[in-house]
């Protein structure tokens, strides 16, 4: 496996983790 | 330490060195981000170390900003008026030109490093330049803005009004601060010739946080100045 290729699946790992708390973020902004 | 022994190469061959105590040990794994570009190739570039601890720095900092907007609209939301009686309106269209200014500073950032990626080193250490005063100049303005707003009766102390501004955009304001002392060490690396021979890596990485920090205001300021 390259460095590229570990890389690029590090980083998928990163915004999903992310996007799972943006998405918490939100719903607790509108007061879901 | 013994000196590698330089053997005698046959006519039309280029000599070979090789160490005393054992082969040649392999090159050690590419992926720093420090090494000279690489020839163009037809698919996404290659994402190196350095730039994904960037990207890792720019995911918690995105996930710290959304956390203090989701504080913001929750705090506006158990508000009756918005903004509240006997507080100051914020400077909208000043800031609005500030946006601008920022904005602005992204375009040059943007030049910089092609320049330096076609290895114009004078022209991108000036874009560079142009880049830091830019930055500079919203900061004044933003500070002298804060200064008014203070001088109106604006604290942070001054309920969710005052104390979430002054948090959003002071928190802003630090890493717009950062990203400046980041350029400029930048800079003054550039204009001594630290990123000759396509090694352009750093002012990369400083150039994907400055991107970062000026692409979070447009977000900032209609959530707090416009909405």
């Amino acid at each position: 496996m390259t460095s590229d290729t570990r890389n690029r699946q590090t980083l998928r790992v990163l915004l999903a983790i992310i996007g799972a708390l943006m998405v918490a973020a939100f719903l607790v902004g509108i007061r879901w | 330490m013994t000196p590698p022994i330089a053997l005698e190469a046959p006519p039309g061959r280029r000599p070979v060195t090789r160490r005393p105590n054992g082969p040649v040990l392999p090159p050690p794994p590419t992926g720093g981000g420090d090494e000279p570009e690489r020839e163009p190739s037809d698919g996404p570039p290659a994402l190196d170390n350095l730039r994904l601890a960037i990207l890792f720095l720019i995911g918690g900092e995105s996930v710290f900003f959304a956390a203090l907007i989701a504080a913001l609209f929750v705090l506006r939301l158990g508000q009756p008026l918005w903004p509240p009686p006997f507080q100051p309106r914020l400077p909208v269209g000043v800031t609005g030109v500030n946006t601008l200014v920022l904005l602005a500073s992204s375009v040059t950032m943007l030049i910089a490093v092609r320049a330096l990626a076609r290895g114009e080193e004078a022209r991108a250490v000036r874009r560079l330049a142009l880049t830091a005063g830019l930055g500079t100049l919203f900061l004044l303005v933003q500070g002298y803005e804060w200064v008014r707003l203070l001088g109106y009766g604006l604290t942070v102390s001054s309920g969710a009004y005052g104390g979430t501004f002054y948090t959003l955009i002071g928190a802003h304001g630090v890493h717009v601060f950062g990203a400046l002392i980041w350029l400029g060490v930048t800079l003054v690396c550039a204009s001594r010739g630290r990123y000759a021979d396509g090694r352009t890596a750093p002012v990369r990485a400083c150039a994907m946080f400055w991107h970062f920090v000026v692409g979070l205001w447009p977000i900032l300021y209609v959530s707090v100045y416009l909405l």
